[in-house]
């Protein structure tokens, strides 16, 4: 008998007695095996099949964690050199919430450092595979997460998004994936990239699956000053909201000179779709979206120069061989812990703050981060969401943009304007290009996960392509 | 060197580092008392693990409020956490939450005396809350320095005046009153051997006359008031050297020595800090409502400087008695209880500063674990005011009041002194003590007016003390027909 | 912006990063080439628009004042690189 790989049929499967948390779990193990070669773990736990719990909404179900959500015991890597052998003596918000929903952690998933990057390349633990096509990149920084998702290995894992960390590996690897509105899931416990910025979200094939992960996920929580303390919907009820009559913005700079053709014309044939569904389009401007990626790049590696300083050696992590002093102590432990594109984007972030330069970089990106948001609060005065392409291309070749940080950023073009409002926002497959995923964008005004969801599942209801999986060999099968 | 002085004029600043008394730390759940063992008071947050998040002690800004109401400064509506980025391994998060570009104050005023008893009045910039780092042991290991994370995260609120203090007796005036103020407000323990009011002085010195700011050293962490003047004095004496030999003082931090009464450059580093100061992105601004800092003001007890007025101008105090009774909380909360039970402010205030103080001193004890209550004693006052009993009663009574838990009654009824109020009988001693001693009874007759005392005298003695001297007067004078 | 060695020194010192010789040329043109890409904000007429530290105009949540935690020294030491009688230990410093 095969198993269902959604979290929504396993649930459903488990309900009806077809089969054990247990055999979900060997089942996890064995596709994790035979998708060993993608990389995708970077910590696999022993298992063991929970005690059915009253009220369990996600008992039984295996999953991934992004390897910066700190778990007690377990190790907690962030994908650095820096804390391969931290086991953090605590839980992150987000693993106690999944814990006491009774879902069953496989292990931890690889990611770009701290964070920071696009391809997964920047791992400690090495790249991730693409599972469409091993040549290629997983998209980052929740590479692992994605892949796993896609190799069905489990049937959800959790993510974070800073500058599109969710939503364009979710895109590159064909599958569903939501960064909630910034405080909506506690960032406790989740070690931080850029706080103003970072936000926990979830990656899965479905919509659906998306919604019943969420639901358990999202909530106020009093350890974090900037958890909102809004009530949250209910979000799988809320999936039955049809498209009919909803305004979509269609923004052209989303469609902008890097976008790919195919990509392009994927994302229009979703919009008819959409529009066949019964939702409206409405033309949308978001002027100063081109200056997003800018105003990112200085505000994500401000805030990181500084939550990496912490990483100096002294209470918990690498710390190199023999200090001669405090200053080598510090020097060489930073430097040989963290990877090149850490060590870059914390000298870029210390430039951007430092004396004489804070008001033209740091102070200015600021600024410009409110224009941005401006745009989009006038926007959704007029829409309910606004969609388009989730990244420029389909998922590049492992090594390609390496060697040029610019073009790797570029990549990030249509997602970080997002994380900048701080707005909710998912991807989710909508064709292919060269047997490779394409992801679609939907954004949503802040809280509107239930709308944004609802959207998206009724997308799903009536197409196939975050159905479609990827082959043993690399092919659609 | 004297004429030399004279020609320069001296500039302090002063940032006064207050702890504040709370229970938990400033963003994290562990507890701030001292003294504990080795980082037995540090969480997760505390030591910076990955992950962690800051979350605000509504008490520290309850209390910074309170200070902000109490000096007339502005409260801001916003005010925000800011880091300060800096290494160093008692910082564990490689920066410091602090209010750098909003503070919670903006302005005050602080009222000082000097020791000639002439007003000080120093005008403060700011105050801003900000955490604590932890604590470096250079001389506990062999080779190494050990840090304790207990202190990391305790409250602070930072006091900053403007450059506007001359000498360090000056400073040290402004600082005591700072020092009175704050554990007055019951916002910090005040207690520097344990590091809760510590001390940073910017001196720098200019011709006199000039407008214009010298360049300035900056003291840190000088922990006691006569520490304080001596680093003080030796910094001015020092910039006044080098500016008397024309060379320029170097903007620099300085350890003072206590051992050699002496200050000395820290050791510089490659390049000059740089601490990138940027609002926390894991604290939204701190927003205060009117209603917010109007509950604070409802706390305010009434200030030190405004007791020491009452009790010069409406109680008619000395100077010296109404500083005394409005420095310290306690005895000040003291006296106006007893003031107010015996009904005779001046009474008080001799008898609080005078036998009960002693009397807590050769015991050893704080006001508030005295043995005599404030409406006991005040009692006793009462009865002392209204003449039911003398000065000399009143102090027999005293010392048996603070040995037991007597009212002044029972006291004098149990020692038996009650007075004599039976002018009959008191007639009948007076007329037996004049047949009893003719020859100075003559005397007085004859205008030896002296001798009047021998007879009050010969009366107390007779009644141990408990006639009223006045009354006795009295009938001693109707007998001489006057 | 121009990087030049010394900025790039001042930059590492702050960072607290050591720096391999052979690193300084590429490191000074890929740090030239990002600080070329967000020079693109320096044309932006942000006017008089204030700043935007958070996403969300919110206000500072504020908690009672209760302790909370207790002793964890030795699981927290238990994580350090060096440490001994309860403290975490670095090299010597000299103030």
């Amino acid at each position: 008998m095969s198993l269902p790989t959604t979290v929504a049929g396993q649930l459903d499967a488990l309900a009806a007695g077809h089969c054990q948390a247990a055999d979900l779990i060997q089942a996890a193990r064995e596709q994790g095996c035979r998708h060993a070669d993608l990389n995708a773990w970077i910590s696999e736990v022993e298992p063991t099949a929970p005690a059915a719990a009253e009220n369990a909404k996600l008992g039984g179900i295996p999953y991934a964690h992004k390897d910066l959500f700190c778990t007690a015991g377990v190790r907690t890597t962030c994908g650095s050199k820096m804390l391969a052998d931290f086991v953090p003596p605590y839980s992150a918000t987000v693993h106690e919430r999944l814990d006491r929903a009774g879902a069953v952690l496989m292990g931890k998933a690889n990611m770009d450092e701290f964070g920071m990057g696009s391809s997964n390349e920047h791992s400690h633990f090495g790249a991730v595979l693409n599972p469409w096509d091993r040549q290629r990149v997983a998209g980052g920084s929740s590479g692992g997460s994605a892949a796993l998702v896609a190799a069905r290995v489990v049937p959800f894992a959790t993510a974070t998004d800073t500058g599109g960390s969710i939503r364009q590996p979710a895109a590159f690897c064909g599958v569903s994936g939501i960064k909630p509105t910034y405080g909506r899931v506690s960032r406790w416990g989740m070690v931080a990239y850029a706080s103003s910025l970072d936000q926990g979200g979830v990656i899965a094939q479905t919509a659906e699956d998306c919604a019943l992960v969420l639901q358990q996920m999202a909530g106020f929580d009093e350890r974090d000053s900037t958890s909102l303390q809004a009530p949250v919907d209910d979000y799988r009820q809320a999936l039955q909201q049809p498209l009919r009559g909803l305004r979509i913005g269609v923004a052209k700079c989303f469609f902008g000179s890097g976008v790919s053709d195919p990509v392009a014309v994927a994302v229009n044939a979703a919009l008819a779709q959409m529009e066949a569904q019964g939702a409206v389009l409405v033309d949308i401007d978001l002027s100063h979206a081109e200056l997003a990626i800018a105003a990112y790049y200085l505000i994500a590696p401000a805030e990181a120069s500084s939550n990496l300083s912490r990483y100096d050696g002294v209470r918990y992590g690498y710390r190199c061989e023999q200090p001669r002093d405090l200053d080598d102590l510090y020097r060489r432990t930073r430097s040989e812990g963290f990877g090149a594109e850490v060590r870059k984007r914390i000298l870029l972030g210390t430039y951007a703050l430092s004396a004489g330069y804070y008001d033209a970089y740091y102070l200015r990106a600021q600024k410009v981060r409110r224009l941005i948001a401006g745009d989009y609060s006038r926007a959704f005065e007029g829409v309910d969401l606004i969609a388009g392409p989730t990244a420029p291309t389909v998922a590049f070749k492992l090594g390609e943009k390496l060697a040029d940080p610019l073009a790797m950023y570029a990549s990030d073009v249509n997602t970080v304007g997002v994380n900048l409002a701080g707005l909710p926002a998912m991807s989710i497959p909508c064709g292919f290009d060269q047997g490779l995923p394409i992801g679609l964008q939907l954004i949503g005004p802040a809280l509107s996960e239930a709308r944004l969801l609802a959207a998206a599942h009724q997308y799903q209801l009536h197409t196939g392509w975050h159905q479609q999986r990827p082959g043993t060999s690399g092919v659609p099968s | 060197m004297s004429a030399a002085v004279d020609a320069w004029e001296a500039v302090i600043g002063l940032e006064v580092h207050v702890q504040l008394r709370t229970a938990s730390k400033m963003f994290s759940g562990a507890a701030t008392a001292y003294g504990a063992e080795a980082n037995c008071q540090a969480n997760v947050v505390d030591v910076a693990l990955p992950g962690v998040l800051p979350v605000v002690n509504a008490e520290a800004i309850n209390k910074a409020i309170r200070f902000g109401l109490a000096v007339g400064g502005d409260i801001s509506a916003d005010s925000v956490f800011d880091r300060k980025n800096y290494f160093y391994p008692d910082l564990p998060k490689g920066y410091q939450l602090s209010q750098f570009a909003q503070p919670i104050v903006a302005g005050g005023l602080v009222h000082a005396r000097r020791a000639d008893g002439s007003l000080l009045q120093v005008q403060l910039t700011r105050a801003h809350l900000e955490e604590d780092a932890g604590k470096s042991i250079h001389d506990a290991f062999a080779g190494a320095t050990g840090v304790d994370y207990n202190r990391a995260g305790t409250p602070l609120l930072e006091v900053v005046t403007e450059p506007v203090l001359h000498s360090a007796a000056d400073a040290v005036a402004y600082l005591k009153a700072l020092h009175t103020l704050v554990r007055w407000l019951g916002i910090c323990d005040g207690n520097m051997q344990e590091g809760s009011f510590r001390c940073d002085a910017n001196v720098s010195v200019r011709p006199r006359g000039s407008d214009q700011l010298g360049v300035r050293s900056e003291v840190k962490n000088v922990n006691s008031f006569r520490f304080v003047e001596k680093a003080i004095s030796y910094e001015i004496e020092r910039h006044i050297r080098l500016c008397e030999r024309g060379e320029q003082p170097v903007q620099e931090t300085r350890l003072y020595d206590a051992a050699r009464d002496q200050t000395r450059s820290m050791r510089s580093k490659e390049y000059a800090e740089d601490y990138r100061y940027f609002p926390d992105p894991d604290l939204p601004p701190l927003r205060l409502s009117e209603a917010e800092i109007a509950a604070q003001r409802e706390q305010l007890p009434e200030l030190p400087q405004q007791r020491y007025r009452r009790y010069l101008e409406e109680l008619g105090l000395s100077d010296y008695d109404a500083d005394l009774l409005s420095t310290e909380r306690a005895l000040s909360d003291y006296y106006e209880q007893v003031a107010a039970a015996a009904g005779d402010a001046k009474l008080a205030a001799n008898w609080v500063l005078g036998e009960f103080s002693a009397a807590l001193n050769s015991a050893q004890l704080n006001v508030e674990d005295s043995p005599l209550d404030s409406a006991r004693l005040g009692g006793l006052l009462a009865k002392l005011a209204s003449k039911e009993i003398n000065g000399k009663i009143a102090k027999k009574v005293f010392e048996a009041m603070w040995r037991s838990a007597d009212s002044a009654a029972e006291a004098i009824d149990r020692l038996g002194l009650k007075k004599i109020d039976d002018s009959a009988a008191l007639a009948a001693m007076v007329d037996q003590l004049i047949a009893q001693h003719p020859e100075q009874w003559a005397q007085l007759q004859q205008g030896q007016d002296k001798l009047l005392q021998f007879f009050i005298g010969q009366a107390m003695r007779a009644t141990r003390g408990q006639a009223d001297a006045g009354v006795l007067q009295g009938m001693i004078r109707d007998r001489l027909g006057q | 912006m121009a990087i030049n060695d010394d900025d790039l020194d001042k930059l590492c010192f702050l960072a607290r990063l050591a720096l391999n010789e052979g690193d300084r040329a590429p490191l000074k043109s890929d740090l030239q080439r990002m600080l070329g890409f967000v020079d693109s904000l320096r044309d932006a007429d942000v006017g008089d628009c204030a700043p935007m530290a958070h996403p969300h105009d919110s206000d500072l949540r504020r908690r009672v004042d209760a302790v909370s935690s207790g002793d964890q020294c030795d699981q927290l030491t238990a994580l350090a690189p060096a440490a001994s009688a309860g403290m975490f230990l670095v090299p010597k410093v000299i103030e």
